[in-house]
């Protein structure tokens, strides 16, 4: 059950990181950052972030309010259970018919289409049970699995279901009564999560190897060249850029200041000086046509005015991606790149779909977004 | 951490080419060549003949003139070996091969199995996105096709980085046991490889598997088997990438057609100071010629300032790649 112990710290959950939590078979995932004390919500599951502290990502279970490391056999063991929970309610009386279900299809159950579908009956005469009955057992305190086999019994279309449509509904009804019992949520680390904006680099917990590999260099930055807008810096302690008009005084100032306080702003102070350092590396190697590809990606920005700024800069043989969701914008950008002698211009987009998956219902998700923008990418060549 | 800068290698970022690199001829859109840069040989194409002398020395992007035309040697990267390598089985094109990276959460460090190798286009594009403290194992039935591709990782640089095996996944499993971040797979059955990807990768770490069949009942049966296998966000996606064509759109007014018929393209319109239409001047070298475009289009689209055109995107595009730009005439 424990998970091994070879476990090294890049693996572990710790205070301050921002990870994805995903309830399975939910339909959200979101980034959170765990910090002590907090609740975490996601879809009416709620637990601790405390309680995950210290141990690894992956799979865990929630009960009452703590998540627990799940192992993945006891996760195969469960759906085993759940599978044979449809088996056997989805049998009628004869119970020798058990065997034969797999392969022969008979007449009356586990038909193509579910007849319960295309009989448009009102939903109270679907269940027996009422709802007062239903709320009345669970101030009795009926467990979730009695009161799911209890609607399962109630249920008029039940056994005219299909399998998967049964276990769909088990499912569903589990999730409902259960409360947060034996629900399954992964966490997993952000790592490789694309970043996007620079403040966003900064504020996740990469790793020092991983944080290596970015050079943030503020717009500002780009826009003066070579004059290195350092003075206007960011304070971290509240994230607004404060301008403080190059006076070296006052900047000393704002240092001794910054000294008085706690520890945490000079942690601050080290973590906006790594910054500056890798912003000016950044620049360094912008400006000393070292740059082998140039990435834009923007929904307002003119790629011309960024190609502008940066396209002489780049390294001979240097790649150019550019996206966006408008293919006008990429067609003047094309022009330019054409004008220029760039090469192996090509402009592409992508439908990308999510299907569901399942014997002889299987199908694109309905009133999903498939498009997703367009791509210009060129090489540059030194021009003959 | 720091990246190589010795020996060949796609990892390298030296700005003139040396002797061993290999190098990427773009002759045209359609046709790249990869070659092995090597003193005393000579590169055949279209263009005529390029002495690999030449190349030696030269800074990477710059323009050569060959024998008979011009062209550009570019520094490899995954795209471009994707597109130019020398073709062995069906290849995963990059559109696929970027999704394929992002779902199995390639990054820097991260260990990978692949099954099978085929031509190495998916095994290059993991090998550079793990580089330089990853490692790849790529698995395949046919052992020449994997000596092919052992030898292509040794030319590349990559050898360090990169285990290929021959062993069939399907009956005898993955090279390596609990130890991998991501497993993907490309055969025929993959249910019954899915179970021994389940033992491929980390127990402590977990991973994700990715598997990438043409058939749907192939995905359904992996699908199941990866539920099964303790698998879970089990998720199916499609994936289809449109090239656009840009061409240059010509337009006319009514009275100028039926004055002038349709100049499109051989003429482009001549105006005088104040912009009214005078005339017509000749486009197309070879009037006579009954092509109108030319066969072998020069890149992208060169602006007249004569020529009315309003840029147009048409798709979809042509899977043929030569067909993929189209030019009005110098």
């Amino acid at each position: 059950m424990t998970p091994p112990t070879t476990d090294t710290a890049a693996n572990i959950i710790s205070n301050g990181q921002y990870l994805i939590v995903q309830k399975i078979d939910g339909e959200q995932s979101r980034i959170i950052r765990f910090t002590p004390k907090q609740k975490i919500l996601i879809e009416k599951l709620k637990f601790t972030a405390d309680s995950a502290f210290g141990k690894p990502y992956g799979l865990f279970e929630i009960s009452s309010g703590q998540c627990l490391p799940m192992s993945v056999d006891r996760l195969i063991e469960e759906l085993q259970l759940q599978e044979a929970a449809v088996a056997t309610s989805s049998e009628p009386a004869p119970p020798t018919t058990v065997t034969s279900s797999e392969t022969i299809i008979t007449s009356d159950d586990r038909v193509v289409i579910a007849p319960s579908a295309l009989k448009l009956e009102p939903e109270q005469k679907r269940q027996k049970l009422e709802m007062d009955a239903v709320l009345e057992m669970r101030k009795q305190g009926v467990s979730g699995q009695e009161m799911v086999q209890k609607l399962v019994e109630g249920s008029a279309s039940f056994q005219t279901r299909t399998v998967f449509s049964q276990s769909k509904y088990i499912k569903r009804k589990a999730k409902k009564h259960s409360d947060s019992e034996n629900s399954e949520i992964a966490l997993t680390d952000l790592m490789g999560a694309v970043a996007q904006s620079i403040p966003c680099v900064h504020s996740m917990n990469y790793d020092e190897q991983t944080l290596s590999t970015f050079l943030p260099v503020r717009i500002k930055c780009v826009l003066a060249e070579k004059q290195l807008p350092y003075e206007n810096n960011r304070r971290p302690a509240n994230g607004e850029a404060v301008e403080n008009n190059g006076d070296v005084e006052m900047e000393e100032k704002e240092q001794n200041e910054e000294r008085k306080v706690e520890e945490q702003d000079q942690e601050a102070l080290a973590r906006r000086n790594d910054r500056l350092e890798r912003e000016r590396k950044g620049i360094e190697m912008i400006e000393t046509e070292n740059a082998h590809s140039l990435i834009i990606g923007s929904r307002t920005v003119d790629p011309i005015s960024v190609l502008e700024l940066l396209y002489a800069k780049l390294a001979p043989s240097a790649s150019i991606v550019i996206y966006s969701p408008h293919q006008n914008m990429l067609i003047t950008a094309y022009d330019w790149l054409v004008k220029r002698g760039a090469i192996n211009l090509m402009l592409t987009d992508q439908m990308c779909r999510i299907l569901q998956v399942l014997p002889d219902r299987t199908h694109p998700l309905m009133a999903q977004h498939v498009a997703g923008g367009h791509v210009l990418t060129a090489i540059k060549v030194i021009e003959k | 951490m720091t990246l190589a800068t010795k020996g060949p290698s796609f990892l390298k970022y030296n700005e003139r080419i040396e002797e061993g690199d290999t190098v990427i001829v773009y002759v045209t859109f359609g046709q790249m060549i990869p070659t092995v840069v090597k003193r005393g040989q000579t590169l055949m194409m279209k263009y005529g003949a390029l002495r690999h002398e030449f190349i030696i020395g030269k800074r990477w992007g710059q323009c050569l003139s060959a024998s008979a035309g011009f062209v550009y040697i570019l520094r490899p990267t995954s795209d471009l070996w994707t597109r130019s390598l020398p073709r062995r089985t069906q290849i995963l094109y990059t559109a696929d091969c970027a999704e394929i990276i992002a779902l199995l959460d390639c990054k820097p460090g991260s260990v990978i199995c692949e099954s099978g190798t085929g031509s190495g286009s998916l095994s290059h594009a993991i090998a550079l996105a793990v580089a330089p403290n990853g490692h790849l194992y790529t698995h395949d039935i046919d052992e020449s096709r994997t000596k092919k591709v052992q030898e292509e990782f040794k030319t590349h640089g990559l050898s360090e980085i990169t285990t290929p095996v021959v062993q069939n996944v399907c009956t005898d499993g993955f090279f390596v046991t609990n130890a991998c971040d991501g497993v993907f797979l490309d055969v025929p059955a993959p249910w019954d490889a899915i179970p021994h990807a389940a033992r491929a990768l980390s127990r402590s770490r977990g991973g994700r598997i990715v598997s990438f069949s043409p058939c749907m009942e192939q995905v359904q049966r992996a699908c199941l088997a990866m539920s099964a296998a303790g698998f879970v966000c089990v998720e199916t996606i499609e994936v289809v990438p449109e090239q656009k064509k840009i061409v240059g759109q010509h337009r006319q007014t009514l009275e100028e057609f039926e004055e002038l018929g349709d100049a499109y393209p051989k003429m482009a319109k001549k105006r005088d100071s104040d912009g009214k239409v005078v005339g017509f001047t000749q486009l197309v070298p070879h009037a006579n010629s009954s092509a109108a475009v030319p066969e072998v289009a020069p890149e992208g689209l060169i602006v007249d300032e004569d020529f009315d055109r309003i840029r147009d995107v048409v798709g979809p595009s042509f899977r043929n790649q030569h067909d993929r730009v189209v030019v009005l005439i110098p």
